[in-house]
This record gives C-alpha cells, sequence and structure tokens, in this order.
C-alpha cells in the first residue's frame, strides 16, 4: 500500500507540474475567453473598412497584427489593437493605400509567449496578410521572425529591442531603438545624471529582452565608469527577489538596473525598498506604465528609458496623444501604442514607396525607408533596425515625469 | 554576516507562506486522505477577493487587513462549493477520480478567474503599514514578523482544535475509519465540509501574507506557490500539522540560502530534486507517521 501510495504521489507531481507548465503557457481552455474581447475588439474596428470598401476582392490590402493581448502586458496588447485601428481608419479616411483600403486581417494575441507567438504567425499568413506587424516582446518576435524569413513575409516588429531580431535576415524590419544602443545609454544616464558609481543589475535570465540588455550593459558601463558590484539573476516568473535584492544591498551598490518587463516591476521595487535599497533603480522601455498605485514613495528615484514622451511638444506626438485620449482614454496610452501606430504607417509608406501591395516590393521599399512619425524620425539601416532618440523618464510621486530625449552617438 | 541574517529572516518570510499554504494541504489530506489541488486556487481566490475588497476598506476608514474577513468567507463559500459540487459526487470512486476532478476544479477555477477578473495582473494595495526595524545592516519589515507569528499561531491553534475538541476528535476519527465513525454517531458529511470550510479559510490568511510581501496578484499566481507548497507538505510529513510548518521554513529558507550562496539559477531545480529524495527515502516526511492506509 505503501509503495502504491508512493508512486502515485510522484505521478500527481508529474502531472501537477506539467498542469502548471501548460497553465503559464496559456493553455488552448484558456484561448477561447481570452481572445474573446480581443476579436470583438478587432471585428469592430473591420466593421468600418469593411463598410467603406465593397466586398469585392482585391480591394483592400490586408496587413495582419500579432501583440500580446491578454497576459502579463496585456496593457500593451490593448494599446497597441487601438493605436492599429487609429492608424488605419485614418489612413483610409485620407484615401487608403494605392487607392485602396488597408484593412487589418486579424488582431492575434501571442499572450507574450513563444509558442503562442508561432501559432498567432501561422493564423496571420493563412489569412493571406502582405506584411506581420508584430510583436512587442523580444522572446516572441525572434521565432516569429525566423519563420517570416524562411516564407519571404515581411516582419516588421514595432518594440522588440533584442539586436538578434534583425540579424535573422533582409526581410525583417523594427521601428524602435535596439538593446546595444539602449544599455549603453542607460548606463551613460546611471553615471552622469544620477551620479552612480557602483552598479547593480538583475536581469530575467529566461527572456531575451532582458538578456540582451543584461549583456549590452553589463559590456558597457566600465566603460562609463561604474564599477559592476552585483550581477543577479531571476526568472521571469519569480516573485520573491528577496535574495538578490539583500545581495544588491550588500553589495553597497547605488544604482540597481532592473532590465525586466512591467509585470514585476512594482513587485521588485517595493522588495528592494523594503531590504534597505535607498538608491536609483533603473529600468528598459519595458517599465512604461508600471503600476505605481500605493508604492509612489518607494518608485521616488526610479528611472527608465522609453519610445517617445506623450509631454514631447513636438506635433506628431501631440496629435497622436490627443486622438488617443479621445478615443480610448489615457488609461492605455502606452508607449507600445505609439510604435504599433508608427509601425502601421511604415508599412503603408513603403506600399505607397513600392506602387504595389506584393510582399516582396514592400520589402524591397522599407529598405533604407525614412519616416517620420511619433517616436521620432529615422532611416532604417542595413540591418533594418532605425537610429532614434531615446526618451529618459523618471518616477516622481508615482508618476512618469519626462526627462529628456537623447539621440545615441 | 550581516547577509547572512538577513537571508534567515527573508527565507523564514518565504517559508511562513509556503507553511500557511502547506497547512491547507495538509488538512485535506490528514483527513479525507485526498490532495486538494484547487487550494492554491483558493489562494487566488482569496487574493483577487483582497485586491478589490482593501480600497472598500480604506474607504469606510477600517484597516486594510480587515479585508481578510470577507476573503475568509468567500473562501470558504468557494472551497465548501466546490467540495459539495465537485468532490462529493466523486467520493466513493477511489482516490484517482478524487485527483483527477482536483486537478480539474484547479484549471476550471483559473480559468474562471481570467473570464472574470481578466489577464491583466492586479497590484494588491498596502495591507500592513507597519515600520520596518534596522538593526546593524540588517532590515527586517515589522510584517514579516506578522507573518511568522500568524503562521505559528494558526498551527497551534489547529493543532489543539484537532486533538482536544470534540470535532477534532471526530475529524481524526473519519480517515481511521469512515463506516465505523457514522456508527459512533459522527456526521462524515459533516466533518469533511467542516473541514473544507477550515482549509479555505487558511487560503485566505495564506493570501493576505502573500499579497503583503508579493503584492501581485495574476489568475496562475497559486501554480508555483501551490507546487512548492505541496512538496513542503511532503517533506513535513502530509497529515501533520507541524510537519507542514516545518517543511515549509524549510523549504523557504533552502531557496534563499540556495539563491544567495549557492546556485542562483538552481533553486527550483534543487526545489523539486527534495520531492523526489523525500519520496524515496522517507515518503512519511520529517513528521509523518506510518500509519496502516486505508485508501
Amino acid at each position: 500500500m505503501k509503495k502504491k501510495m508512493l508512486s502515485m504521489l510522484l505521478a500527481l507531481t508529474v502531472t501537477a507540474s506539467l498542469v502548471g507548465c501548460a497553465t503559464t503557457g496559456g493553455t488552448e481552455t484558456a484561448a477561447p475567453a481570452a481572445d474573446a474581447p480581443a476579436e470583438t475588439e478587432a471585428a469592430a474596428s473591420e466593421a468600418p473598412a469593411d463598410a467603406a470598401a465593397p466586398a469585392a476582392e482585391g480591394d483592400t490590402i490586408k496587413i495582419g497584427v500579432s501583440a500580446p493581448i491578454t497576459g502579463g502586458l496585456a496593457l500593451y496588447g490593448e494599446s497597441a489593437v487601438n493605436s492599429v485601428t487609429m492608424a488605419v481608419d485614418e489612413i483610409n479616411a485620407n484615401g487608403g493605400v494605392l487607392g485602396k483600403q488597408l484593412e487589418v486581417a486579424e488582431f492575434v494575441d501571442d499572450k507574450a509567449d513563444s509558442t503562442e507567438a508561432v501559432n498567432a504567425y501561422n493564423r496571420l499568413v493563412s489569412d493571406g496578410v502582405v506584411a506581420v506587424i508584430g510583436t512587442y516582446t523580444s522572446s516572441c518576435s525572434i521565432p516569429m521572425g525566423e519563420r517570416a524569413q524562411e516564407e519571404g513575409m515581411l516582419l516588421l516588429s514595432p518594440c522588440a529591442t533584442n539586436a538578434k531580431l534583425t540579424q535573422i535576415g533582409s526581410n525583417i524590419f523594427r521601428a524602435c531603438f535596439i538593446d546595444p544602443v539602449q544599455g549603453p545609454m542607460m548606463a551613460k544616464f546611471a553615471k552622469e545624471e544620477i551620479g552612480a558609481t557602483k552598479a547593480a543589475i538583475i536581469f530575467a535570465k529566461d527572456d531575451d529582452y532582458s538578456n540582451g540588455l543584461h549583456e549590452s550593459l553589463t559590456e558597457a558601463w566600465s566603460g562609463y565608469g561604474l564599477d559592476v558590484v552585483y550581477d543577479g539573476s531571476c526568472s521571469i516568473k519569480d516573485v520573491d527577489y528577496s535574495a538578490q535584492v539583500s545581495q544588491v544591498v550588500a553589495s553597497g551598490a547605488d544604482v540597481l538596473f532592473y532590465p525586466c518587463m512591467l509585470d514585476t516591476v512594482p513587485i521588485l521595487v517595493q522588495q528592494a525598498r523594503e531590504a534597505g535599497f535607498e538608491g536609483a533603480i533603473v529600468g528598459g522601455d519595458a517599465w512604461d506604465c508600471s503600476d505605481t498605485s500605493g508604492k509612489e514613495e518607494y518608485f521616488n528615484n526610479t528611472y527608465y528609458t522609453n519610445h517617445y514622451a506623450p509631454e514631447d511638444p513636438s506635433e506628431a506626438v501631440q496629435n497622436y496623444v490627443a486622438a488617443y485620449k479621445e478615443a480610448y482614454g489615457a488609461d492605455t496610452l502606452t508607449a507600445a501604442g505609439a510604435c504599433y501606430y508608427d509601425s502601421v504607417k511604415m508599412v503603408a509608406q513603403a506600399i505607397e514607396a513600392a506602387g504595389s501591395a506584393e510582399t516582396s516590393a514592400i520589402i524591397a521599399a522599407m529598405t533604407g525607408m525614412t519616416y517620420e512619425g511619433v517616436t521620432g524620425s529615422f532611416t532604417l539601416d542595413e540591418n533594418g533596425d532605425p537610429k532614434k532618440p531615446i526618451t529618459f523618464v523618471e518616477f516622481q510621486d508615482g508618476a512618469p515625469v519626462w526627462k529628456s530625449n537623447v539621440m545615441p552617438e | 554576516m550581516s547577509l547572512f541574517v538577513q537571508s534567515i529572516i527573508n527565507g523564514l518570510n518565504q517559508g511562513a507562506v509556503y507553511a500557511l499554504v502547506a497547512l491547507g494541504y495538509t488538512m485535506v489530506y490528514g483527513i479525507l486522505r485526498m490532495i486538494n489541488f484547487a487550494h492554491s486556487d483558493f489562494i487566488m481566490v482569496g487574493s483577487y477577493t483582497l485586491f478589490y475588497t482593501i480600497p472598500l476598506m480604506v474607504a469606510a476608514g477600517m484597516p486594510a487587513w480587515l479585508s481578510v474577513v470577507v476573503a475568509i468567507a468567500v473562501c470558504v463559500v468557494v472551497g465548501v462549493t466546490v467540495e459539495q459540487v465537485a468532490y462529493k459526487p466523486v467520493r466513493g470512486a477511489g482516490s484517482m477520480s478524487a485527483l483527477i476532478t482536483a486537478l480539474a476544479m484547479s484549471l476550471f477555477l483559473e480559468n474562471l478567474a481570467l473570464v472574470l477578473f481578466g489577464a491583466n495582473p492586479k497590484s494588491v494595495p498596502e495591507i500592513f503599514s507597519l515600520p520596518t526595524l534596522k538593526v546593524l545592516g540588517i532590515t527586517l519589515p515589522s510584517k514579516y514578523l506578522v507573518t511568522l507569528a500568524i503562521g505559528i499561531l494558526i498551527m497551534f491553534g489547529l493543532h489543539v482544535f484537532i486533538k482536544k475538541t470534540t470535532l477534532g476528535k471526530a475529524m481524526r476519527a473519519v480517515p481511521e475509519d469512515k463506516q465505523a465513525s457514522t456508527l459512533v454517531g459522527i456526521n462524515v458529511n459533516r466533518v469533511i465540509t467542516t473541514t473544507f470550510a477550515i482549509g479555505s479559510g487558511l487560503a485566505a490568511v495564506a493570501a493576505l501574507m502573500y499579497c503583503s510581501t508579493y503584492p501581485r496578484c495574476t489568475t496562475e499566481m497559486g501554480t508555483m506557490l501551490g507546487i512548492k507548497s505541496f512538496i513542503a507538505a511532503v517533506l513535513g510529513g502530509i497529515g501533520s500539522i507541524p510537519g507542514a510548518m516545518i517543511g515549509g521554513i524549510v523549504i523557504g529558507l533552502l531557496e534563499i540560502f540556495i539563491k544567495v550562496y549557492l546556485a542562483p539559477g538552481w533553486y527550483e531545480a534543487i526545489t523539486y530534486s527534495i520531492l523526489i529524495v523525500v519520496l524515496l527515502v522517507k515518503p512519511a516526511g520529517i513528521m509523518g507517521k506510518n500509519v496502516g492506509e486505508k485508501v
């Protein structure tokens, strides 16, 4: 009997951990429920386009969009869906592209999960899109990029900053700066603006974005005169950072880099402050719109990089912010949304320049294109990466306050 | 040296949370001989209840932690409903059916929460605004002491309840022999329902302690916490109340010390291998007794 119990327990644990993986990975059982709101939104957004353009085949140009609509980054996903809808409506209101209406075939949800991302990509391709805009995370965009390059599809990632993405091939582009540029700029900012001398870092070892920033930061910071006193890691599903932050405090660091995603930022900041860390905490662009409610005090003396600042007085930014707030309110106004907005406009501009809605022609037109938009004016380099300014933001009493826009040297 | 002491404090705090969850597993197992995998999702339910009720409590001018009363009520209702609707009908069908039902309930609750609360993680407001003590480079948030104290208090409370009260005695009698218990006048169904009510109430308290340190709720927050606490319960001896406490503290301390001093990336692998080692070497756990099973 004891043996039987024992083997049963073992079987149980294995099953339990499998279930654990499955649920965190986002099972199919979770999908219908989670997809529902996204699809209704997508359907709603398609309605005007459909109404404007008669049903005849070939009157619309279809693009696909992937975003983390559910999961830890759902805020960015929602913002992306809104911004893409806005951009498409604006383009169509101005006569569309090549005289045709631009249409989002589908908003697919990659759940910020790399397996889901490939499924999402496959779904878009089967919808017959001419270009794919996606997706937010590097961990998801890289596997999508590999598929896109193999199949000759155009992939434009709005926000994936890991350098490896555009190195996959000539079909892959992005609308944001890259980690090898962002990392050194963060180090420089910490040294020159914050006045830090001793740096510590905690990064998520199972996330491409976090790894990319960790690599570029650790390569660059000694060049900016920062002493490295602690280099630790966590995983994206961790909730307990007490071991790491106690070591940060013991190391005597005066700046802590935490290049991870927004959903874990409030916990890390709270635990670091509770452990007695009083120095600056610096994050990357995935800190945008972190939830500071109830933790305003902990968030003082924290900084992050971003793609744009809504306070930026430039006309493009103010038009976008005003239109977004009017249509969807300020709650979901994120930099991710701005990048998706720019991505749609970039694709539209490339189609116009190509004079054709053939994917290969759009790729040719996008290579080396110059674009002016919400997140800056830039020319894509030989990899398909823009060189654009990096925005620095500081949290003051829980609210993000724009510090500066810095053009990387 | 201060890092060492700090690690003990951090480990005890994390361990106390594991212990509270493990108490829930052990409670139900000790009486029903069934592992209630949905227990970790009761904690998720408790955490969401806290998320929604704390602002109301604060607005009403009451201390935030009083929300735990609402959370306990909600968790008890959910726990007892799950028991009545899902577990009771399969009670006669053997332990494997009970187990599969428990796993199904766990998935059901997670996906229900996804529909009800959305996929966006929620940030729980501060529960205890207590001072942080600083001595010789060591920081000790006083809420850690509260967590530990509540854990120990509940453990003793449960222990006394099980050993001394009539209902407790009935609870111990049921797993020995259900039929004989009925013969001596114990209402087996009522005992089981009470067990679930207590177990679910514990989940709400665990949610309070969890959210005070890790103030975020997601629909799948219970998964990892549940597995770790289950390991703690097995290590301590599943079915044993002091065992759950000891198991939780040991796992909590171990994880922190592995992260600080040994191999940071390895802590989860080591935690899971503990389970395998315990099952192979001492399946009854630290405090468990090898009693004749009547599964």
